[in-house]
């Protein structure tokens, strides 16, 4: 058992975590034993991190490092992204541990398992149904074409003060990256974009009746629904039956990402990139988790590169706090509102935020498989559609604007027009919009940046790329904790080449803080890590191809891809290297095979209570959750060990009495070893410690 | 509104009249008029009502213009008896009518006479006379629970279909109406961006006080008027004071006729004999019927559980209550009396007293799923010293005080029935509830985990007031347990300190210091546990706190609290399910009197350094990263020592996300900040 690389993204997570830690705190020891296998796609979690088993995400740079890693791992290309320069790999063994020993490959930008901790929409109890509907009474300015929107009525988004004049959104694409949204209800088929995407299998489909066969193949029809509401939100025609979206001339374009269960990180990117390769112009995401994701990052920065407004849904955390993708740079997130336009108690909310719109009992279409109809359903999922179909009569209106005019577009025609952290820029309002739009496409506000910071590692040795840096942009004059200020604050990390992107940014003067490399992936000391501190001004109208250049050289120990083991070879018994009471060993590397095993050995005594503790990833940093064995002279195991303190601390410890005089042998090795998996990491690093206890 | 909106009306058509009219040279002239056209005035016995007289003057009038009454008995007395007209503009003059009380409660057709000179006009209206009670009714206007009144509110209550009292709620939401008859009542609620709220049934005098739910509109701009129901056995059938046997038949329709804003959300049904409370929540004894998104429930009955412990079997007056809340949050209840007659066979058995009984109060910073009661979670608590197990959050809907009564019954005879009595004094005792009876064999150490329990949510359950409860089982006698008693602590919130929110140039090594406000609460310790998120650029949690285990923290309360002497403070946790005590300025469980993570008595905050229990992921963070805190888990905690036991919690925060569950998500904080280099 092992806490490693915890990666707190999805909302079932929290929960899970929340329980197994507070059992922690009772009298039940917090065992648990690893997952057997899930429903397809077949997810590993053990470790806190969720991700697809088997699969690994390579960004590689050239075709050939592409091959040495699939040479290295003895794995099967599955799937490739070449907008993205990323191939998903199917590995044998553990997909963390696989990725792991990939890093440092030259050629390599990252690789990573194919993240899968986004938690699907039918595990989110904010987005449950609410209201089954007959005929309404209520006030007329609600309805638009059968049923009441309070919505988009005079007092919430005012959609006819848009469409009144002719603002509807008409060719304009939005790509609903979801679960499959439902193509053939009465009030979406019509403004079906003709195409939807299964990014697991790379199948486009064109036929309403194949989309459908396909989602019914997924065998959990009550599970997806979610995808046939968003759509809704932006696309329902107006044609006085049901529902209207607020953009109801758009044309909507499924991607399937819950199938119902999150496909992974890597086959969202493969659906963004998609929807981009498509002509969408505007992406919507009504999903979103804790934690960075470089692939993904790099999907939407692809997005943004190619002029297509991204939106996304805050989260319902409840919380002042970023959750990605609306936290990443260039994102337009949306925050939920309520009926009388205040934020809803659910809605995650910030200094990222960038307006508010309906999102508690919003009245939506069901897909037909349930039934059809109509239901009530909250959420920012759903305020963050409505959010894009606001864009959508952006570029619908004004084809060239950028993904940053778009978003101040919105901002900037807001009920409020002032910036909080709850509702950022304020409630959206389309009549004011369609004033703005109104003036012509010259009356749109100014463009955003594009900056790209260059990262690198200066020593004694040279000049080396600067993978895994934080890269900081802190707007001039923030004012910390200000529930007012709107001073933008940014978050990139560098790829294995060095680069960090940011699109689609507020022009202005920042404050940049650049450090490197990641210790807690290096298990590198605190001094190894290089820091800058500088200003950059970003210029209005710099663009992915002339960006905001800044190259940051940083004092820093480079990361060693292929450090040395002072010990080895000490693989098998007859090779163990000595070690004794007192001693603690060099900093050593569970690494250069894949299923390395570090043999020492010492002479005890009878009576002799030893103590061998492995310092690992829990105390050294680094990537090792370590295991220990302690054999006798004739290598039969007398004791093992996975973690110190299940799940929480991850390094192995032998308390152990000596049944005799003689040779003994202590074997380190990694967990996932011990478990016949394999692990070589040049982050695995450990030392070991042995204490006689007593006498 | 209409009081206002009439007269001003007349007023207009009038003027209009008098400016296109001819210039006929007509003798000077005026009209009566009152503030309803066939107006009724409702007055009771000793009171007085107001009405508004507008008197028009035609063709010049002016002067003096005497009032008078006629058909009204002797005790009817009117004021002013004149009113001056000196301009051409109409007058409008309040009428105060004097009720003695000695006049007999009918209704009185009254003609209103006003004579000047020779011009004598007249106006009738009829006095409806109601006798005087002796009774009072008071309330409170709650929009979630307790701890959240509606200050403002204006009430109208009605007898026989007459509006006779109008009142506004107090700051607590509190309001109290006197020398009302017997009888049956409506009380309307209604306040600016609220929803509107009907309490229908009110028995005066068995029901002197009510709660009224009164939940925020979900759109100001929609209707305020509650849903009309329409409550039968079967569409037909009446079902208000019939007699049933076993099973009670209902079937509740909307009345799609009258206004309200569709869909409905909600219909509760439930049968009770506390009036106001029946609905609220379910119990392993005693359940409720629920239906969403219906304007119709169609035929349905109560039985088994549902109706469990409540009638006898000579037929005994119970009340169904009604509740049903339509999109906006406009909320109908009906309380409708029935004869319930219940063969259940335990009510020959000779019973014993429950064992075991436990009370314990839990507080929450705000009410939870008010309309949904999700399935219970679990939140791992200090029952005791040195005693931890498993508490369920499953508040009933709406409140955020509510006490849990948990006991155990194991003798072999099955009672018929639980009544669950509350006392302020252990002495004089008032039940709160009634759940079916039942028996189990077992009876687990661990409060929370006793077999039979009741949620007490009443409303006026107010922090730092002890109370004491006890169960009475019910057979053939009745067998009263001993006591167990509690004191609900005020609403928990431990704030964010340092480091603060959104700086940089932050320690790597920084203290991260809370509020810990458990003095002024009266409560003996607070739990804590801080998760610091490294994930901004990265996907790691960088420390929890021991590791995702509590941390207890306890300032002195002395002998009478935590046993911890005034201005000492405790801090301890369990890692690896060991205890470890960090602080321990008194010395009582660790003489080297150890203080690494300090508590300051006279601030009220607490100070956990930066890995002090060794389960960072790494010695130090990173320099110039971003990194955010909050707190995972906060709540404090009040002993009993008599029953040696902790007996009330006050939670502020929930380590869930997912959760509609409104447990504290709101006030929980999340503070980002960037280290230095």
């Amino acid at each position: 058992m092992r806490k490693l690389n915890l990666r707190p993204n999805g909302w079932t997570w929290l929960l899970t975590l929340s329980l197994s830690v507070l059992l922690g705190a009772c009298t039940q020891p917090a065992v648990q034993a690893p997952q057997g296998p899930a429903q397809p796609p077949e997810l590993a979690s053990r470790e806190n991190v969720t991700y697809v088993q088997g699969q690994v995400v390579v960004a590689y740079q050239g075709e050939e490092a592409l091959q040495e890693a699939i040479r290295r791992l003895g794995a099967k290309e599955m799937a490739r992204i070449p907008e993205l320069k990323a191939a998903l790999l199917q590995v044998p063994g553990d997909a963390l541990k696989a990725s792991q020993a990939l890093k440092g490959l030259p050629g390599l930008r990252y690789a990573e398992p194919n993240f899968a901790m986004v938690q699907a929409p039918k595990d989110d109890p904010v987005e449950r149904l609410g209201g089954g509907l007959a005929s309404l009474g209520n006030p007329a300015d609600q309805i638009f074409d059968e049923l009441p929107q309070y919505a988009l009525d005079p007092r919430h988004l005012d959609a006819k003060g848009a469409w009144d004049r002719g603002f509807m959104g008409e060719g304009v694409t939005v790509a609903i990256i979801d679960d499959p949204a439902d193509v053939t209800h009465p009030d979406l088929a019509a403004n079906w974009a003709g195409k939807a995407y299964n990014p697991v299998t790379g199948t486009t489909y064109t036929s309403a009746q194949d989309w459908l066969n396909f989602i019914q193949g997924l065998g959990a029809p009550s599970n997806i629904s979610h995808g046939t509401f968003v759509a809704s939100t932006v696309s329902a025609p107006r044609d006085g039956r049901g529902i209207a979206g607020l953009a109801p001339k758009t044309a909507f374009l499924p991607v399937a990402i819950f199938q119902p269960n999150y496909v992974g990180d890597f086959y969202v990117a493969r659906g963004v990139v998609w929807a981009v390769n498509q002509g969408a112009q505007v992406l919507n995401n009504s999903w979103g988790g804790l934690g960075y994701g470089n692939l993904v990052k790099e999907a939407f920065d692809y997005a943004l590169a190619n002029g297509v407004v991204v939106v996304a849904s805050a989260g319902n955390s409840y919380k002042d706090e970023i959750r990605t993708p609306a936290g990443y740079p260039g994102i337009i997130a949306s925050a939920a509102a309520d009926g009388n336009r205040n934020k809803t108690d659910f809605s995650t909310y910030g200094r990222h935020i960038s307006s508010a719109a309906p999102g508690l009992d919003v009245l939506l279409a069901n897909p037909t498989w349930l039934g059809g109809g109509y239901g009530l359903i909250s959420g920012t999922s759903f305020s963050g559609p409505y959010t894009a179909a606001a864009a959508a009569l952006v570029k619908s209106a004004c084809p060239a604007a950028t993904p940053y005019q778009v978003r101040r577009a919105l901002e900037t025609t807001t009920w409020e027009r002032s910036f909080t952290r709850e509702k950022g820029w304020g409630h959206l309002n389309a009549r004011k919009l369609a004033d703005l739009l109104a003036q012509g496409c010259s009356a749109l506000p100014q463009k955003g940046s594009v900056v790209q910071v260059k990262v690198e590692y200066q020593n004694e040795r040279g000049t080396f790329p600067g993978l895994f840096a934080d890269v900081i942009l802190r707007g001039q004059g923030l004012r910390p904790g200000d529930p007012t200020d709107s001073t933008p604050m940014y978050w990139a990390r560098t790829d294995a080449s060095g680069e960090a992107w940011f699109y689609e940014i507020t022009p202005g003067t920042y404050e940049i803080y650049v450090a490197g490399a990641d210790l807690a992936l290096t298990g590198g000391r605190p001094e190894e890590r290089g820091t800058f501190v500088g200003t950059l001004v970003a210029s209005p109208g710099s663009s992915a191809g002339q960006p905001d250049y800044k190259l940051v050289r940083l004092l820093a120990t480079e990361v060693n891809l292929n450090p040395t083991d002072p010990y080895e070879p000490n693989d098998v018994l007859a090779q163990a290297k000595p070690i004794t009471y007192g001693q603690t060993t060099q900093v050593a590397y569970i690494f250069g095979q894949p299923q390395d095993r570090d043999f020492f050995t010492f002479t005890g005594s009878a009576g002799d209570q030893i103590r061998a503790r492995v310092h690992a990833r829990s105390s050294l940093g680094g990537t090792l959750d370590s295991y220990l064995y302690l054999l006798d002279g004739s290598g039969t195991v007398l004791a093992e060990n996975d973690d110190m303190v299940s799940g929480q601390i991850t390094d192995s410890e032998i308390v152990y009495t000596l049944p005799a005089n003689g040779t003994y042998y202590l074997v380190v090795t990694s967990y996932t070893i011990a478990q016949g998996g394999q692990d070589n990491s040049p982050f695995n690093k450990y030392r070991l410690e042995l204490q006689r206890v007593s006498p | 509104m209409r009081d206002l909106f009439f007269p001003l009306l007349m007023g207009l058509v009038l003027l209009l009249a008098a400016c296109s009219g001819p210039r006929n040279d007509l003798s000077s002239d005026f009209t009566l008029s009152l503030d309803s056209t066939t107006p009724t005035l409702v007055a009771q016995q000793g009171g007085s009502k107001t009405l508004q007289l507008t008197i028009t003057p035609k063709n010049g009038f002016t002067g003096e213009v005497g009032l008078s009454l006629e058909g009204a008995p002797e005790g009817i007395s009117l004021s002013p008896t004149s009113v001056r007209v000196t301009g051409t503009v109409p007058v409008t003059q309040t009428l105060t009518i004097a009720v003695g009380s000695s006049v007999e409660a009918r209704n009185y057709p009254i003609t209103l006479k006003g004579t000047a000179g020779s011009i004598i006009k007249s106006v009738n209206f009829t006095l409806e006379v109601l006798p005087t009670g002796s009774h009072n009714l008071s309330g409170i206007i709650l929009s979630e629970g307790a701890g959240a009144p509606v200050q403002g509110a204006t009430l109208r209550l009605y007898f026989q279909g007459t509006l006779i009292h109008t009142a506004t709620s107090n700051a607590e939401g509190r309001f109290a109406l006197d020398r009302l008859p017997e009888g049956v009542y409506r009380l309307e609620v209604q306040k600016p961006g609220m929803a509107g709220s009907v309490l229908e049934g009110i028995r005066v005098p068995d029901m002197p006080s009510v709660t009224v739910i009164q939940r925020p509109a979900f759109d100001q701009s929609a209707t305020t008027t509650p849903p009309t129901l329409i409550i039968t056995q079967n569409g037909t059938a009446s079902l208000e004071g019939q007699t049933f046997t076993d099973t009670i038949p209902f079937r509740v329709q909307v009345d799609t006729s009258k206004d309200y804003v569709k869909p409905m959300r909600f219909i509760y049904v439930a049968l009770g004999r506390t009036p106001g409370s029946a609905f609220l929540s379910q119990t392993t004894t005693s359940s409720r019927r629920l239906f969403a998104n219906t304007e119709d429930t169609g035929n349905q009955t109560l039985t088994g559980s549902q109706v469990a412990g409540l009638g006898d079997t000579d037929g005994e007056r119970v009340y169904l209550e009604v509740v049903a809340y339509d999109f906006n949050n406009n909320r109908s209840h009906y309380i409708l009396p029935v004869t319930f007659l219940n063969t259940a066979s335990t009510q020959n058995n000779t019973v014993s007293a429950p064992t075991q009984v436990a009370a314990t109060a839990i507080t929450l910073t705000q009410a939870v799923g008010f309309y949904d009661i999700k399935t219970p979670f679990t939140l791992t608590v200090p029952l005791g010293k040195g005693r931890v197990g498993d508490m369920p959050l499953a508040a009933p809907e709406g409140s955020n005080l509510y006490v849990e009564v948990r006991w155990c019954y194991t003798a072999t005879a099955v009672p018929f029935a639980f009544d669950i009595e509350r006392s302020t004094d252990g002495q004089n005792w008032v039940r709160v509830g009634t759940v079916g009876g039942n028996r189990s064999a077992s009876c687990p150490t661990s409060t929370f985990d006793r077999p039979f329990f009741f949620r007490d949510a009443s409303p006026d359950l107010t922090p730092g007031q002890t109370y004491f409860y006890r169960v009475v089982a019910r057979g053939a006698n009745r067998a009263e347990s001993a006591s167990s008693s509690t004191t609900p602590l005020p609403s928990f919130s431990a704030p964010l300190q340092a480091p603060a929110d959104e700086i940089k140039n932050v320690s790597k090594k920084p203290d991260f210091v809370i509020g810990h406000p458990q003095l002024s609460l009266g409560a003996d310790g607070a739990a804590y546990n801080i998760v610091l998120w490294d994930t901004l650029t990265g996907d790691n949690v960088a420390w929890q706190t021991l590791g995702g285990g509590l941390i207890f923290v306890e300032l002195g309360t002395g002998n009478e609290g935590n046993g911890i002497p005034q201005g000492e403070s405790l801090v301890y946790g369990f890692p690896g399910n060991n205890l470890v005590v960090y602080t321990d300025t008194a010395g009582l469980l660790d003489p080297s009197r150890p203080n690494r993570v300090p508590v300051n008595v006279t601030q009220g905050n607490v100070t956990l350094p930066y890995n002090f229990d060794g389960y960072a992921s790494l010695a130090e963070l990173q320099a110039l990263r971003t990194y955010a805190w909050q707190l995972y888990v906060s709540y404090a905690y009040k002993y009993n020592l008599s029953e040696n036991r902790i007996a009330a919690y006050s939670v502020q925060t929930w380590p869930s996300s997912t959760s509609f569950i409104r447990l504290s998500r709101p006030g929980t904080q999340v503070f980002e900040f960037t280290t230095g280099e």
